[in-house]
């Protein structure tokens, strides 16, 4: 190539060169600015050709430039020439830029040469600088994080760098721990479970490692870490270590639990709740079920789960559902949410049940949900409603009571004034049997006023153990007597005394009430049973009706197959003059008296009824003695009716009850004689008579009383048996008079039976 | 034949204190009525008696009140309660009336003569 046509190559070289092109003299002064150049410096070729190079530097370097050359040029000591190196240029408009410059040496004419090659480092120079700043904020990043512990390991596992969320979290500091294993941080259990280098294998298998689990802190405290450890490779995709990522989540953990205790408690209040705790959503589905409304619906929770909540409403309530809940979507108008009332539930079975519902509401994922809390107000119904009868009873009870007492005082007007009227009317028999009929009348009104009285508990008893089975025995007879043909009876004894505490008399004129109900109300015949037995009672065996305190009783039940009676008749048949029977039939006292007996001796009265069934009465009376461990005063079955043909002396001035005793006397074989007073009495025995018994009332008229009579009879006939009788018990009467020792007294009204056993054991009695 | 014996008869019923004079005089007794508790301890105070008959419900002052302060007054004179009631505040009648000094006691409605029967013999009975 010739050198023209060098030259010219390197004319162009320098003209579309990228990098600036140079050339200055062994002076400084420039001789050639390529393009490149003009670009960078922002001087046109013509303005700096000729002109000293440190034009172009910055100060130091311009001041200093002349220096260089001239020390370079004596000492041969090379700052940049045959070398390079970064050095800044100085721009037409005064700015710098970095520059990196290499320089060659050459001789043109004998003469030093330097050519420079100029290339602008200002895009890497910022680069440099970005990265530089990139890696300072990274690390600061890397460092300032406080909530993770971020730190790398070596592909041996040991910790390489250390950020502050690494110190903060466990505690160690940089120089504690670069260089060590990150064993450390683990338990007991999991290092020697090898669980560290199980991690580090994961990450090699798989790439990364995700985990849960306890670390131990410097000070050898707990904390649930998790941790995700990933690869840190190399350029060329190597694997050079670890990076860790260990959080404290011990908080959330807490939280997380103390979450998951919380829905188990409230699970578990819910499931164990007495009340019913029902859930349904905006359209009534049920969505929960507890065990308690399985309970009181009859339902099991799969059953309903799903379904509308209308299937436990009766109706009309059912039908009105959906209105109410759509009611209050639309108008917030509330019937029970947030309110609670008293409302009505169905069961499975179709039965009702009060109960007392309460409902709040909840959103759930912005839809509303309703949570109802069904407390079960049966029991407590029953119970106001036995509050609210046995207060009913009590009232009537004191009403009868008050008048029956002015009855008496009536009735004892009506008495002493018939009976005045019937002394003055001695001589007119037509007259006096009309003041007589008052008497008999009045007298009637008497029974009546007594049984009012029985009923409002306010008739003297005197209880006594008494042996139902023996006294159901000695009725029998009675009973079949009484009863019509049409009606069977049966009456089941226990097979051991059963012994009641109670008055027998009145026990007796009880069931025989029951007994005469139970005949009315078999009107075309049927069974009527009668047992005794002694029961244990407790709440659950108690009907609605009666307020029984739990224990042993014995029980005396009449049981017929008669009309029955319904629900509204069956509650109110103890109130005094409620009867069902026509007027004149039935004086609406009969179970009255069966009532206030039965409560006045501690006992219960209870009534089962069914329409078409059959009516069955229970008494409930105390128990007197446990029949298994002493047999107590046991009265002897006695024979129907015991008699004899002995003579007895019946002194009664009561005309009916005389004719009656002497009727009685004389049918069980014996021969009676007869006296109003004591006075006959007395005549009759000085007449001559032998009596083998004395039978006397006690209160008589005419001053001497029967005890004054057996007295002065005794004086008559030594050795002579006396039975008293009278209207009132014995202890009545030691209250009043004084009763002499032994003395044997049947009291008023006596059954026949009864007084054919108290003769005969009189008269069998061994002669004092 | 021997005084007619007297008795104070004390009921607030005037129907009950006519009833009762008239029997127990056809029984023999002398009867002087009282219809409240003052008029009868201002007559027991004034007269002789030989018994008393009062009934155990009246308004004002209780029977029992009566009885017990007539027994104060003549601790002697035998006296009878009568009562349309059997218990009393749930005591039995009989024991409230001996408690305050009842010598005996009747339920009504009994017969006269059976009233006149126990004030002869108190009457006897006593000193």
């Amino acid at each position: 190539m010739s050198a023209r046509r060098q030259e010219s190559s390197a004319r162009v070289v320098v003209e579309t060169a990228v990098d600036g092109v140079i050339l200055i003299d062994a002076r400084g002064n420039i001789l050639v600015f390529n393009p490149a150049c003009e670009k960078l410096f922002g001087y046109s070729s013509q303005e700096v050709v000729g002109q000293n190079v440190k034009m172009l530097m910055p100060e130091p370097y311009r001041a200093e430039h002349d220096g260089y050359l001239a020390n370079y040029q004596s000492t041969g000591v090379r700052k940049i020439i045959g070398v390079g190196r970064e050095v800044v240029g100085r721009r037409k408009d005064g700015s710098t830029f970095p520059m990196y410059l290499s320089v060659g040496e050459a001789k043109e004419d004998g003469e030093f040469v330097y050519v420079g090659i100029i290339r602008d480092l200002s895009e890497r120079k910022r680069a440099e600088l970005a990265l530089e700043e990139s890696e300072r904020s990274f690390r600061l990043l890397v460092e300032g994080v406080t909530d993770y512990a971020l730190f790398m390991l070596d592909l041996q596992g040991r910790v390489a760098n250390w950020n502050t969320g690494a110190q903060r979290i466990k505690q160690y500091t940089a120089e504690d721990v670069i260089g060590l294993h990150f064993r450390m941080f683990y338990d007991n259990a999991d290092r020697t479970a090898g669980a560290p280098e199980r991690a580090l294998e994961e990450v090699r298998a798989k790439g990364k490692h995700e985990s849960e689990g306890w670390r131990v802190r410097k000070d050898g405290s707990r904390f649930w870490a998790s941790v995700v450890i990933d690869p840190v490779r190399d350029e060329s995709g190597a694997m050079i270590g670890f990076v860790k990522i260990t959080r404290d989540i011990s908080e959330r953990r807490r939280a997380e639990s103390a979450l998951i205790e919380g829905g188990a408690r409230l699970r578990a209040v819910v499931e164990t709740a007495v009340d019913g705790v029902i859930m349904i959503d905006a359209q009534g589905v049920v969505s929960m079920f507890n065990p308690a409304c399985e309970r009181l619906f009859g339902y099991e929770a799969a059953e309903v789960v799903g379904q509308n909540v209308k299937m436990l409403m009766p109706e009309p309530y059912r039908a009105g559902h959906d209105g109410y809940i759509d009611n209050y979507r639309t108008t917030g108008d509330r019937k029970i949410i947030g309110i609670g009332r008293e409302v009505v539930g169905r069961r499975k079975d179709g039965s009702t049940f009060p109960m007392d519902l309460s409902v709040g509401e909840a959103k759930q994922g912005g839809e509303s949900i309703f949570v109802g809390i069904i407390h079960d107000l049966t029991s407590r119904k029953r119970t106001e409603q036995q509050l609210a009868q046995a207060q009913k009873m009590e009232t009537v009870g004191q009403l009868s009571g008050g008048i029956a007492h002015d009855f008496n005082n009536l009735l004892t007007v009506i008495l002493g004034n018939a009976e005045a009227l019937s002394l003055r009317l001695k001589a007119r028999e037509d007259l006096r049997r009309l003041s007589d009929t008052i008497v008999t009348a009045a007298e009637r009104g008497a029974e009546l006023t007594q049984r009012l009285l029985a009923f409002s508990r306010r008739q003297v008893l005197q209880p006594l153990p008494t042996d139902c089975n023996v006294l159901l025995g000695s009725m029998q007879i009675l009973l079949k007597r009484t009863l019509r043909d049409d009606v069977e009876l049966h009456i089941e004894l226990a097979p051991t005394p059963v012994i009641a505490l109670a008055d027998p008399g009145q026990l007796e004129s009880a069931i025989l009430n029951l007994v005469l109900n139970a005949q009315d109300a078999m009107p075309q015949g049927g069974a009527l049973h009668i047992s005794a037995a002694e029961v244990e009672l407790d709440e659950t065996s108690l009907g609605p009706d009666i307020e029984v305190r739990a224990g042993r009783y014995v029980m005396l039940c009449v049981t017929d197959n008669g009309t029955g009676m319904p629900e509204d008749v069956r509650r109110r048949v103890f109130e005094p003059f409620f009867t069902t029977k026509e007027v004149g039939k039935g004086s609406g006292l009969g179970l009255s008296m069966v009532y206030g007996f039965a409560n006045q001796s501690n006992g219960h009265v209870a009534i089962y009824s069914e329409v078409g069934l059959g009516t069955s009465v229970r008494i409930y009376l105390p128990v007197a003695i446990s029949a298994n461990t002493d047999p107590g005063p046991v009265r002897p079955a006695a024979p129907a009716t015991p008699g004899g043909v002995e003579t007895i002396l019946v002194v009664e001035d009561d005309s009916l009850v005389r004719s009656h005793a002497v009727s009685a006397l004389e049918s069980m074989g014996y021969r009676v004689l007869v006296a109003a007073d004591s006075r006959d009495a007395l005549a009759v025995l000085r007449g001559g008579a032998h009596p083998d018994l004395l039978f006397t009332d006690v209160v008589m008229p005419g001053g001497a009383s029967g005890w004054d009579l057996a007295k002065q009879a005794l004086a008559f006939t030594p050795g002579l048996k006396v039975l008293f009788t009278s209207g009132y018990p014995l202890e009545t009467l030691a209250n009043r008079m004084e009763i002499p020792a032994n003395a044997s007294l049947i009291n008023k009204p006596y059954r026949m039976a009864d007084l054919a056993r108290r003769v005969r054991d009189k008269l069998d009695e061994p002669d004092a | 034949m021997p005084q007619r014996p007297r008795i104070c008869l004390i009921d607030d019923d005037a129907m009950v204190r006519d009833a009762l004079s008239l029997g127990l005089s056809d029984s023999g007794f002398d009867v002087v009525a009282a219809g409240d508790a003052a008029s009868a301890l201002a007559l027991i105070g004034d007269e002789h008696f030989d018994a008393a008959v009062t009934d155990m419900t009246m308004p004002a002052a209780s029977g029992a009140d009566l009885i017990a302060a007539l027994h104060a007054a003549k601790p002697a004179l035998p006296i009878v309660a009568i009562s349309g009631a059997q218990q009393i505040g749930g005591r039995d009648l009989a024991d409230v009336a001996r408690g305050v000094g009842a010598a005996a006691c009747l339920v009504k409605p009994f017969r006269t003569r059976e009233l006149a029967a126990l004030l002869t013999r108190l009457v006897q009975n006593s000193p």
